[in-house]
């Protein structure tokens, strides 16, 4: 495993490169897309487990935090949707350098799913997994806006509940996401399913949200090689109860395993 | 500009961590300034709850201080342990000294100061406690034992909460007063004994084995006697603690109590959802650093004549 920060040296991105751990190199790179806030931080450790896991089964991985999330530079609220698929591009572009690699498939949880979706054609992935991916941001941000306004009025989370305590619409479950960038993932729409390139695309489901079920039905309209993983995993992404449960991938590790090892024979 | 530089250190470079070092201007007079280690917070890795770790880290070097966040053993991009099982609580004085070995090496630092929160707390306690490079501790919920004023307030608080009509009657003051004689009577009772051997090792991560409290007042006097500062701040989202005042109920007299600060934050939760609670309790961690000497001189070594 190399830590390394990597990109403009303004603002570096933190990234982490493992290579095939198991004798067998499928000259085959992933680069996991994480989600960002408090997703981000949920999902750290199922990401690890993730990039083990496709270690074990012969792909070099490489992890890596957008710019003002996690460990890279910057603020989140100075963070643009551009931004992040330029950090995408960056990512691919070091793990193909690092590893030297034929191919490189993505991998995205949440808003980095649809980040990953709306980037894959400048990346030009051989394969990409969705999972939970954000389909409408509206719907994302105003989910974690209740969230939000549960938290700051949960009596077991403050002893002395204000219930006219209100944070700033972008102070979004302990994170300023700056008006700038709420608005703009206000306008994401990762519908039509045109916006991910041809390429082969699994849609991971470990939630419940309509959306997904929308996402789905409408890429098997338009594509029907597309695989679909409804999983036993239960993620609750908008429940404020498990806000700082960290996830465990589950059975979602092996659905996208084997649909990666299925892209790269 | 704030540099950040990810490095691995301890045996095997099994420990992950990232140095957030000042600003150009600030960089030369931060070497004289003790370093800053953030510790995990359950199993959050070293970016904390709600992103809290890397903010604190950008502040601090932005206010002149080297700080490291690092991942201890086991826990985000740090390897687990492949020696022989030992307790959590001497892993984490191990993880703490290799920490700072790598610092005091790398980058000359003349002391630490060590902070938590929550089971980074407890560890920050552990790893004070241990190694005398360490001369400043920040606790943000650490020590809460409960005192009367926590069963006074308590008492109350249920009252109000439950929304009682009827006043309260003579009888069922003296009901929950004998309640909190009785709770008292247990926390005066000598400590229980020690877990059996191996027990501590099945225990998870997020038991906080916190000292019993005369055990805590005596290594808090070791650590104060050895000219140690330290803030304890606590919030009211940890039901253990309920006004600053409880501090020194739960440790009354101590000796040095001048080297300590106590900050109470009544709107605060546990893990510091709210921003504007958190930059409050950024500035107070700012504020008590700067109280706190650069590097170790221990006062009982003061005494000893020459």
């Amino acid at each position: 495993m190399t830590a390394l920060y990597f990109g403009d040296s303004e603002s570096p991105l933190f990234g982490v490169w493992s290579q095939p751990s198991n004798g067998k190199d499928r000259d085959h790179g992933v680069v996991l897309c994480p989600p960002i806030a408090q997703e981000h931080v949920r999902t750290h450790w199922a990401l690890r487990q993730v990039a083990s896991a496709l270690c074990r089964a012969g792909f070099h991985t490489f992890r890596f935090d957008w710019f003002g999330v996690g460990d890279s530079a910057g603020d989140l609220q100075d963070a643009t949707i551009a931004r992040w698929k330029e950090d995408l591009v960056g990512a691919a572009q070091e793990l193909r350098d690092a590893a030297g690699v034929a191919a490189i498939s993505l991998v995205g949880v949440r808003l980095g799913a649809t980040v990953a979706a709306l980037a894959s054609e400048e990346v030009r992935p051989s394969s990409i997994v969705l999972w939970d991916p954000v389909v409408r941001g509206r719907d994302y941000l105003a989910g974690l806006g209740a969230m939000t306004r549960s938290l700051l009025t949960d009596p077991t989370r403050f002893w002395n509940v204000e219930p006219s305590r209100i944070a700033p619409r972008a102070h979004l479950v302990g994170f300023d996401f700056g008006e700038a960038l709420f608005s703009e993932i206000e306008r994401v729409e990762l519908a039509p399913p045109a916006a991910i390139s041809r390429v082969p695309v699994c849609l991971l489901r470990s939630s419940e949200d309509p959306s997904l079920t929308e996402l789905g039905a409408s890429l098997r309209d338009s594509r029907p090689d597309v695989t679909i993983r409804d999983t036993d995993l239960r993620s609750h992404w908008t429940n404020a109860e498990y806000i700082e449960e960290m996830l465990l991938p589950g059975d979602a590790l092996r659905a996208l395993t084997s649909f990666l090892e299925g892209q790269a024979l | 500009m704030l540099t950040e530089r990810v490095h691995k250190f301890g045996p095997d470079d099994s420990l992950l961590g990232i140095v957030t070092l000042p600003p150009r201007p600030l960089l030369e007079a931060s070497a004289e300034r003790p370093f800053i280690l953030l510790l995990n917070s359950g199993i959050v890795h070293r970016v904390g709850p709600f992103g809290m770790a890397v903010r604190l880290a950008r502040d601090l070097a932005a206010r002149g201080y080297r700080v490291l966040r690092f991942d201890q053993t086991g826990l985000g991009d740090s390897l687990p342990s492949r020696g022989a099982p030992i307790s959590l609580a001497k892993q984490i004085v191990m993880d703490g000294r290799a920490a700072m070995d790598f610092l005091t090496t790398r980058y000359e630092a003349p002391g630490f100061v060590v902070g938590g929160l929550c089971t980074g707390a407890l560890n920050a306690h552990r790893i004070c406690l241990a190694d005398e490079r360490v001369v400043g501790m920040w606790m943000l919920d650490g020590y809460a034992y409960p005192t009367r004023w926590y069963y006074h307030r308590e008492v109350i608080a249920r009252r109000i909460r439950a929304q009682v009509s009827k006043p309260i009657s003579l009888s069922e003051v003296r009901r929950l007063a004998t309640r909190a004689k009785e709770k008292l009577v247990e926390l005066r009772a000598p400590p229980p004994s020690k877990a059996p051997a191996g027990e501590e090792d099945r225990r998870t991560i997020f038991y906080q084995d916190w000292p019993a409290i005369a055990d805590a007042r005596s290594e808090i006097e070791q650590m104060l006697a050895r000219g140690v500062r330290a803030l304890f701040v606590y919030t009211a989202g940890w039901s253990s603690f309920v006004d600053a005042r409880q501090f020194d109920e739960m440790f009354p007299r101590l000796e040095r109590r001048d080297q300590i600060s106590v900050v109470y934050y009544p709107r605060a939760d546990h893990t510091y959802l709210a921003l504007e609670d958190r930059d409050a309790m950024f500035r107070d961690v700012g504020t008590f650093l700067g109280t706190v000497k650069p590097s170790s001189t221990s006062l009982l070594q003061k005494k000893v004549p020459s």
